[in-house]
C-alpha cells in the first residue's frame, strides 16, 4: 500500500478545552488512486489533508507514505490550498515557475512546462497577469497548474473549485480527470459536493463530524461517470442515504 | 483618470494658494512688524538672493554635496536596516534581544551623537553621513521587523511545499512579501533623514546646505539663510514626492493581496 493512515486521531485545543477533530481513522490508499474525502464542513477533511501533506502531525497513530512516516511537506506531494496560496507579486507564469525553480530545471525547460500547464487550464492569454488582475476562478486554475507542473507523486486538493462558476468548474474538473488518467498520479481531493465526488473519484471516503470519523468508503464504478446512468443514481442515492442517517 | 487629474489640480490649486498666503503673511509681518530688513528680509529680497545664488551656480555646489551625503547615508541606512530587520524579525530570540535595545537607544536624537562622531572620526563628510544614517535607520529597521513577523503563513507553507531553501526563501518569499512595509519604512526614513541633514552639516563640514545656513548666520546674511531654507523645503518636498510615487507603484503590485 502507498498511503497508510493507521489509527489516526487529532485533538485541537480550543480555549484549553480539547476538541477531537478526527477519531481513529484507518484508511489505505494505493498508488494512482483518485480518492475524494466527502463530508459536511467541520468533519476534519482539511485536518486530515494537512497531516497527509505534512503541515501537521497526528495526536495519535501514524501516517506513512511509501513506507515512511510523514514529518514535513515535500515537493513530491503538493497541495492546492483552500484559497489558492499564490504569491501576489508574481505573475501567473512566475507563480507556476516557482516549484520548477526549486527543482533546478533550466530556463528553457521551465518555459516549456509552464506553457503546457497554463494551456491545460486555459489561461494562455493571462500568463503575464498578476493574481490581483484575475478572477477567483482564474487564480484557482493557476494554483492547480502550479501544483501539477512540478510532476508530483501525490496531489492534495482542498475544495479547490469552490470559487468557480458552474461552467468553468465543469471544464476544470474534466482537465483534472484527463490529467489523472494520462499521468496516473495519486490524487486526494476534498469536497462537500456529492456530484463532484462521483465525477472525479474512483473511491469516495465519507466523513461525519463531531468527532470526525470515516462512516463509509465507496468504490465508484466506471458506469457512474455518466450523468443520470443507473450506476450514477445508485451511488448518489447510497451517499444521500448515508448522509441522512448522519443528520 | 479624468477624476484623478481633476482632484490633483484641485489639490494643487489649494497648495499654491496656501503658499501665496504664506508669502503674503511673511511680507506683511516684515513691513508692518517694524523689523529691520537687514535682519528679517522680505520675500522679494530673499527671492532675488536665491536667483543670484542660482545664476552664480553657488547653490548647486552645496545642493550636490548635500544630496550626495544624503544619498550615501540614506542608502546605507536602508541596506543595513533591511538586512538587520529581516534577520531580527525572523529569528525569535534575536527580536527579544534587540527590541529592548532599540527602545533604549532610539529616543536619543540623531544629532546628539554628532559631537561623539566628530570626536571619533574627525571632521569631514562622515559626521553628516552618520547622522543621516541614524535618522533613516530606525524607521527602516522597525517596519522591516514588523513586516517580517507578519509574513502570511500560507506563503511559508508554499515555500515548504516546494522545498525552497535559504537564501531563496528570504529572496523569493519573505522579502517580496514584506516589500510594502519596507517601502513605508523607506518613506518615513527619508523624511526623518532630510530633517536631520541640515543638523548633520552644521558641524565639521565647510559645504552643504546645513553649512550654508550656519555660514550665513555667521556672516549676518539672513537673506542667504532664508533662501537656503526655501531650497531645503523644495528639495525635501521633491524627494518625498519621488518616494511616494515609488511606494504607490510597490503597493499596486504588492498591497493588493489575494482579496480574501
Ligand atoms: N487549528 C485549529 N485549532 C483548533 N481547532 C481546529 C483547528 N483546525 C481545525 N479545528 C477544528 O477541527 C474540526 C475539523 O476542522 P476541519 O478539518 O477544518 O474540517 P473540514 O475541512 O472538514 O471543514 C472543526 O471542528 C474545527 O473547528
Ligand atoms: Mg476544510
Amino acid at each position: 500500500m502507498f498511503i497508510d493512515i493507521d489509527n489516526v486521531s487529532k485533538t485541537f485545543l480550543h480555549n484549553k478545552t480539547p476538541i477531537l477533530a478526527l477519531k481513529e481513522i484507518d484508511l489505505t490508499i494505493e498508488k494512482g488512486e483518485f480518492v475524494c474525502f466527502l463530508g459536511p464542513s467541520g468533519c476534519g477533511k482539511t485536518t486530515l489533508l494537512n497531516m497527509l501533506a505534512g503541515y501537521d502531525t497526528p495526536s495519535e497513530g501514524e501516517i506513512k507514505i511509501d513506507g515512511e512516516i510523514v514529518t514535513k511537506p515535500s515537493i513530491k506531494r503538493v497541495t492546492v490550498f483552500q484559497g489558492y496560496g499564490l504569491l501576489p507579486w508574481r505573475t501567473a507564469r512566475k507563480n507556476i515557475e516557482l516549484g520548477l525553480e526549486s527543482k533546478k530545471i533550466n530556463k528553457h525547460e521551465r518555459k516549456k512546462i509552464v506553457d503546457e500547464y497554463i494551456d491545460m487550464v486555459g489561461l494562455t492569454d493571462f500568463a503575464d497577469h498578476f493574481p490581483y488582475e484575475m478572477s477567483g476562478g482564474m487564480r484557482q486554475k493557476v494554483a492547480i497548474a502550479r501544483a501539477l507542473a512540478v510532476d508530483p507523486e501525490i496531489i492534495f486538493m482542498d475544495e479547490p473549485f469552490n470559487a468557480l462558476d458552474l461552467i468553468s468548474r465543469s471544464s476544470i474538473q474534466n482537465s483534472v480527470v484527463d490529467f489523472w488518467e494520462k499521468k496516473k498520479k495519486t490524487i486526494i481531493f476534498v469536497t462537500h459536493f456529492i456530484n463532484e465526488a462521483i465525477k472525479l473519484a474512483n473511491r469516495i471516503v465519507i466523513f461525519s463530524p463531531y468527532p470526525g470519523i470515516v462512516v463509509r468508503i465507496l468504490k465508484v464504478p466506471p458506469g457512474a461517470k455518466i450523468d443520470d446512468s443507473p450506476e450514477y443514481n445508485a451511488i448518489r442515492n447510497e451517499i444521500i442515504d448515508v448522509c441522512e442517517v448522519l443528520a | 483618470m479624468k477624476k484623478m487629474i481633476a482632484s490633483f489640480l484641485h489639490k494643487l490649486l489649494f497648495a499654491i494658494f496656501a503658499v501665496i498666503i504664506l508669502i503674503a503673511t511673511w511680507h506683511l509681518i516684515v513691513v508692518f512688524g517694524g523689523f529691520n530688513h537687514a535682519l528679517f528680509p522680505p520675500p522679494l529680497v530673499v527671492f532675488a538672493t536665491l536667483r543670484d545664488m542660482i545664476s552664480s551656480g553657488e547653490i548647486f555646489v552645496h545642493i550636490r554635496i548635500s544630496l550626495w551625503r544624503f544619498f550615501v547615508g540614506y542608502s546605507l541606512a536602508v541596506f543595513v536596516g533591511l538586512v538587520l530587520g529581516l534577520i531580527v524579525g525572523r529569528v525569535n530570540f534575536l527580536s527579544k534581544l534587540v527590541e529592548p535595545l532599540i527602545q533604549l537607544i532610539r529616543p536619543v536624537a540623531p544629532v546628539a551623537w554628532l559631537p561623539f562622531i566628530v570626536l571619533l572620526f574627525g571632521i569631514g563628510d562622515m559626521p553628516a553621513i552618520m547622522v543621516i544614517f541614524i535618522a533613516a535607520f530606525y524607521p527602516v529597521l522597525m517596519s522591516t521587523i514588523t513586516g517580517s513577523k507578519k509574513v502570511d503563513k500560507r506563503y511559508m507553507d508554499v515555500a515548504k511545499m516546494f522545498e525552497i531553501k535559504q537564501p531563496q526563501v528570504f529572496l523569493k518569499i519573505i522579502l517580496p512579501a514584506i516589500f510594502p512595509y519596507i517601502a513605508n519604512g523607506m518613506h518615513m526614513g527619508l523624511g526623518t533623514a532630510w530633517v536631520f541633514l541640515v543638523a548633520g552639516e552644521m558641524m565639521g563640514v565647510r559645504s552643504g546646505l546645513g553649512f550654508l545656513i550656519m555660514d550665513s548666520r555667521n556672516n549676518m546674511q539672513p537673506e542667504v539663510l532664508l533662501a537656503t531654507i526655501c531650497v531645503i523645503a523644495l528639495l525635501g518636498l521633491s524627494l518625498d514626492k519621488i518616494i511616494t510615487l515609488f511606494e504607490s507603484r510597490v503597493n499596486k503590485h504588492w498591497g493588493i493581496g489575494e482579496g480574501e
